[in-house]
C-alpha cells in the first residue's frame, strides 16, 4: 500500500497486493478533485499515511480490515479509516487549518505524519505538532502539543533570521517522523527535536548541527527522518540539509552520528531538482530530474566515522539509467514523489510519482546490481481539477432584473480549477456544430477553497456566433476543457431577442 | 444485379463522377474568404440531426432513397412504394437530447403518394440552470414539434417530385417580465415548404435525390424579448443531393449512400461569407437475408477554413460516427417488420447518441 501525492492535487492510493490493483484510483472520500497534500506515511506495518485535501483530514491504515475501534471498514474503501471534515468538527481556530495570511497549504510540514501508539501526529508549520486520536470525535481526538501562533515551539539562536528557502518562519516545523517505538523526531530550520510520548517532553540537546566536515557550514534543516529498516538499536537519522561551502549555498543528504555528535554528507544534492527516499538495508534513492534517472545510495558509513565526500552510487548511474529508460516512463517527466515501500527482508515496491501518474515496480532489492527493476504505470493522474461549472445566467435574456435594471447581455462561464491550466471554452448548437470559440487555451489560476478560476472579463459570452451574428434563440451547449485533460458540458438558454448589428 | 453492375467499368465511371460532383459542388459552395469556423447557431439548427436508425447509421446519409420517414428526407419518395409504412421510434442522445418520432407513407394508385411525418425533439432536463443572482431556476425544458405531410407523384418510371408542408413549433424557457422566475416563450411556423426529387437513373440500382428544405420558414417568437418586442426566427434553407447506390461486396449487396449538404442563407441559393456544406456517408452490407450491418460517417464539413486555414479546420473537425444493424422480426411479426438501431458520437465526444425505431410495411 502505498500513496503518493503528485502534481499538488492528486493522490495516488495503490493496493497493499502485490498486483496493486485494489484501490487504484481511489481518493479520499468525500473529497472529488483532491486539491491537498500529502502529509506522510510511516513506512512499517501496518502502514499509515495521512492526507489533507478540501478540508478533509484523512488517515489511513494498511493493511487492515477493521478500524481501530473495531467497525469493519467500508468494503468500498477498504483503506480509509477516518477522516474529518474539519470546518465541522470545530478545531479550525484551534489548530489553525484554516487558511491564514499564508495560505492554507503551509499549515502543514510536507514531511511526515507518524502514527504511533493509537495517535497520529502530524506537524503544522505554524501550529506545532498536532496528536490526533482518530477514535475520539470531533475536537477531542485533537490535542496540540505545541499550539499556537506565533509558534512557541522552541527556538535557538542558530539561525533566527529567516532563510528565503524556508519562507518567513525560520522557526516552523518542517518535519515530524518516528524515532524509536515511543518518541518522535521534529525539525524546524535550526534544530532537530526528539520528543517522548510518555514524558510529554522536547529535547534538542542530543543532536546538534555540527558538521563532521570542517569546510562546509550548517544553514538550516529541511527535513529530518530515520531510516526504520536499519535493524540497529538506535534509529539511524538522516536529514535533508542546506549547507554552505565556500560561500555557496547546497543542499544534501545527511546522516547523524551519536558518537561524534556531528552530521556527515552522504549525498551530495547539489542539483535541487534531486528526490530522495530512504529504503531497507541504508538504502536511499534519488531521482535527479534533470538527467531523469534514478540512484541508489547505501549508507556504510559506520557510525562515527567521519568521511564527507558523497559516497559513490551502489549501483552505478549507467545501470540506472537502464533500468529507468523502460517505455512506461516516458521522459521527460515531471517528478513529484518517490517511495519506497518495503514488503519483506528488504525488498518491497518502488514507486514514482510523475506528472502524468504513479509508476511502480515490483520485488525492488535495493542495491542489487542484477535486478531488472521494470515500472508499470498503476494510475493516471486523477482528474478533478475542473468543478463546478455552470453559466451565470443560464438564460440568456434580455430581462429586467429584480431591481429593475438590465440583466447583461452575456453569459459569463463559472468554473474552478483545483490547479492551473490551460482552459478552453467553446460553445455549440443543437447540431453540436461549433458556434463560438470563447476562449482558446488561455491560462487559468487554481481556485481558492471559495474562489473561482473564471476571468470574468474574458470567460463570457454575448449570445453571438464566431462570425458575430446573432444566434438563433434555442439551446446551446458549452465545453469546458482544461489543458490538465477534464472536460465539463453545460447548457445554455438563449431567450434573446438581440438587434444584429449589420 | 449489384454483381453486374461491378462488371460494367462504365457504370463506375458515372458513380466516381457522380461523387466527384457532389464533392465539387460542396466545395464550390464554400467561400474561401473568410473563416467558417463556428458556422453554428443559426436558426433550425436542430432540424440538422438525422432521423431514424437506418439513415443515423449511414451517416446520415438519406435523402436519395430513404426507406422510412419519406417526407421527413425526400418528399418524393411515397409515390414509389409498393405497401404503405410505418415506422415510429426514439433517440437518446447525450447532453439530455432526445427525439421521438413516427411517419406514416402510403401510395394512392396510381401515381400519388402521401406521407405524414411527426418528431419531437428537445431537452427535457433543463435541470442546471442559474439566474443572475445565482439562484438555482426550476426545473425547465426545450420542446419542438415538427408536423409535416408530404404529397409526391410518380412522373416516369426514373422520376418521382414531391412537396412537403411543414409546421414548426418550438418553446423555451425564459425569464418572467421583471427578470426573476422563469416562464416559456414559444414560436410557431406554418408556411413552409420542402421539395424534393427522386430520380433512378438505374432503377432499383441507383438513385439520386434532391431536396429543398425550410423555404419560407418563419417563426414569431412571442415574449422572447421583455421589453416588448417580438423576434422572427428564419429556418435556413438548406439543399441536398444524395446519392444511393446498391452494389456488392463478397457476394452479398451492399448500399452506398452519399448526402451533401448545402446551406443556403438570405432566402437565396447564394452562399455568404458563413456558408459550407456539409457531407454524409454510409454504406449498408447485407451480409444475412434478415440482418444487415452499417457504418457511416456525417457532418464532415466543408468550408472555407479547409482552404484558408487547414489547422483551424483540423482542430474544429468534427464528423459524426455512426454504426448500426437492422434485424428483420418477421420470426416474431409480420415478414416486412424490421428493428433498426444506430449509435453515433455526438460530434463533442461526450457520449453516443443512440436511436432505434420499428418499421413495417402492411
Amino acid at each position: 500500500m502505498i500513496a503518493l501525492a503528485g502534481g499538488g492535487d492528486t493522490l495516488w492510493i495503490a493496493g497493499s497486493d502485490p498486483k496493486l490493483g485494489q484501490g487504484i484510483n481511489d481518493t479520499i472520500a468525500g473529497v472529488p478533485g483532491w486539491g491537498g497534500q500529502y502529509l506522510g506515511c510511516y513506512v512499517n506495518y501496518p502502514l499509515q499515511f495521512m492526507v489533507y485535501g478540501g478540508g478533509t483530514l484523512a488517515a489511513l491504515l494498511v493493511p487492515v480490515t477493521q478500524n481501530m475501534s473495531g467497525s469493519p471498514i467500508d468494503p468500498n474503501r477498504p483503506n480509509l479509516i477516518w477522516h474529518r471534515t474539519l470546518a465541522t468538527q470545530g478545531v479550525t481556530d484551534t489548530i489553525q487549518f484554516a487558511p491564514t495570511s499564508s495560505g492554507p497549504i503551509d499549515s502543514f510540514a510536507v514531511n511526515n505524519g507518524v502514527y504511533s501508539n493509537g495517535n497520529f501526529y502530524f506537524s503544522c508549520t505554524r501550529g506545532g505538532i498536532v496528536q490526533w486520536n482518530p477514535s475520539l470525535a470531533g475536537q477531542k481526538g485533537f490535542t496540540c502539543l505545541l499550539p499556537g501562533d506565533p509558534l512557541p515551539f522552541p527556538t535557538d539562536s542558530v539561525n533566527t533570521n529567516a532563510h528565503p528557502l524556508f519562507g518567513s518562519t525560520s522557526a516552523a516545523i518542517r518535519s515530524i517522523d518516528r524515532y524509536g517505538d515511543t518518541a518522535l523526531v521534529a525539525s524546524s530550520a535550526s534544530r532537530a527535536w526528539i520528543y517522548t510520548e510518555a514524558q510529554n517532553s522536547w529535547d534538542s540537546t542530543t543532536i546538534t548541527t555540527a558538521m563532521s566536515n570542517q569546510a562546509i557550514t550548517f544553514d538550516s534543516l529541511s527535513l529530518v527522518f530515520t531510516n526504520c529498516f536499519s535493524g540497529t538499536p538506535k534509529p539511524l537519522l538522516y536529514a535533508l540539509m542546506y549547507y554552505t561551502t565556500k560561500g555557496a549555498l547546497d543542499s544534501g543528504l545527511f546522516r547523524y552520528h551519536y558518537g561524534t555528535r556531528t552530521w556527515s554528507l552522504l549525498i551530495d544534492g547539489s542539483d535541487p531538482q534531486t528526490i530522495i527516499a530512504p529504503a531497507s538495508r541504508g538504502c536511499f534513492y534519488a531521482v535527479d530530474k534533470t538527467y531523469n534517472r534514478i540512484q541508489v545510495y547505501r549508507d556504510s558509513l559506520p557510525d562515527g566515522d567521519t568521511l564527507t565526500p558523497p559516497l559513490f552510487p551502489f549501483i552505478n548511474n549507467s545501470t540506472f539509467i537502464n533500468r529507468f529508460n523502460i517505455t512506461a516512463i516516458p521522459p521527460p517527466q515531471q517528478y513529484n514523489d518517490i517511495l519506497f515501500i518495503p514488503t519483506h527482508d528488504s525488498t518491497g515496491h518502488l514507486s514514482i510519482a510523475t506528472g502524468s501518474g504513479l509508476y511502480s515496480s515490483f520485488n525492488e532489492v535495493p542495491g542489487i546490481t542484477t535486478d531488472t527493476l521494470s515500472f508499470t504505470m498503476r494510475a493516471k493522474t486523477i482528474g478533478g481539477g475542473l468543478s463546478q461549472t455552470y453559466a451565470l445566467p443560464g438564460i440568456l435574456t434580455n430581462g429586467m432584473s429584480q431591481n429593475g435594471t438590465l440583466l447583461p447581455s452575456y453569459t459569463t462561464f463559472v468554473y474552478k480549477l483545483t490547479r492551473d491550466a490551460n482552459v478552453t471554452i467553446k460553445v455549440y448548437d443543437y447540431n453540436m456544430q461549433l458556434t463560438r470559440l470563447v476562449i482558446d487555451n488561455q491560462p487559468r489560476k487554481a481556485s481558492t477553497s471559495s474562489g473561482r478560476s473564471t476571468n470574468a472579463l474574458q470567460d463570457r459570452w454575448n449570445g453571438r456566433s464566431d462570425s458575430g451574428k446573432p444566434v438563433a434563440p434555442g439551446i446551446y451547449y458549452y465545453k469546458i476543457t482544461a489543458s490538465t485533460g477534464e472536460k465539463s458540458f453545460g447548457k445554455i438558454v438563449v431567450a434573446k431577442a438581440m438587434l444584429d448589428p449589420n | 444485379m449489384g454483381r453486374s453492375l461491378l462488371q460494367r467499368p462504365c457504370w463506375i465511371r458515372i458513380k466516381v463522377s457522380f461523387s466527384a460532383c457532389l464533392v465539387g459542388l460542396a466545395l464550390v459552395c464554400a467561400p474561401r474568404t473568410v473563416p467558417a469556423a463556428g458556422t453554428g447557431g443559426e436558426a433550425g439548427a436542430y432540424l440538422l440531426l438525422p432521423v431514424g436508425a437506418e439513415a443515423t447509421a449511414l451517416g446520415g446519409a438519406g435523402t436519395a432513397a430513404p426507406s422510412y420517414y419519406g417526407s421527413w428526407w425526400n418528399p418524393a419518395m411515397a409515390a414509389t412504394l409498393q405497401d404503405a409504412q410505418f415506422a415510429a421510434g426514439t433517440a437518446v442522445r447525450t447532453l439530455g437530447r432526445m427525439d421521438a418520432y413516427g411517419s406514416l407513407d402510403f401510395r394512392v394508385p396510381p401515381r400519388v403518394g402521401v406521407g405524414l411525418f411527426m418528431l419531437y425533439r428537445g431537452d427535457p432536463s433543463l435541470g442546471d440552470l442559474y439566474d443572475i443572482n445565482e439562484n438555482l431556476l426550476p426545473a425547465a425544458s426545450y420542446t419542438t414539434l415538427t408536423f409535416m405531410g408530404s404529397v409526391s407523384y410518380y412522373a416516369t418510371r426514373r422520376l418521382s417530385i414531391g412537396a412537403c408542408f411543414n409546421v414548426y413549433y418550438q418553446s423555451l424557457p425564459a425569464y418572467n417580465e421583471g427578470g426573476y422566475g422563469l416562464t416559456y416563450t414559444s414560436a410557431t411556423s406554418t408556411g413552409s415548404f420542402d421539395f424534393g426529387a427522386q430520380y433512378r437513373l438505374i432503377p432499383g440500382v441507383w438513385t439520386l435525390g434532391a431536396v429543398l428544405k425550410n423555404i419560407g420558414t418563419r417563426l414569431n417568437w412571442v415574449g422572447l424579448d421583455t421589453n416588448g418586442l417580438d423576434e422572427t426566427d428564419q429556418y435556413q434553407p438548406t439543399l441536398t443531393l444524395g446519392s444511393s447506390l446498391l452494389a456488392s461486396l463478397a457476394n452479398r449487396p451492399l448500399l452506398w449512400n452519399l448526402d451533401c449538404r448545402i446551406s443556403i442563407y438570405g432566402d437565396s441559393l447564394e452562399s455568404n461569407n458563413q456558408g459550407e456544406a456539409a457531407l454524409s456517408t454510409g454504406a449498408e452490407w447485407r451480409g444475412w437475408d434478415n440482418f444487415y450491418i452499417r457504418a457511416g460517417i456525417g457532418e464532415v464539413t466543408v468550408n472555407s477554413d479547409l482552404f484558408n486555414n487547414r489547422t483551424l479546420y483540423a482542430n474544429e473537425f468534427s464528423p459524426r460516427y455512426s454504426v448500426g444493424f437492422a434485424y428483420n422480426l418477421k420470426k416474431f411479426l409480420h415478414k416486412s417488420t424490421w428493428f433498426n438501431y444506430a449509435a453515433s458520437t455526438d460530434r463533442v465526444w461526450d457520449g453516443l447518441d443512440q436511436q432505434f425505431d420499428i418499421a413495417m410495411s402492411f
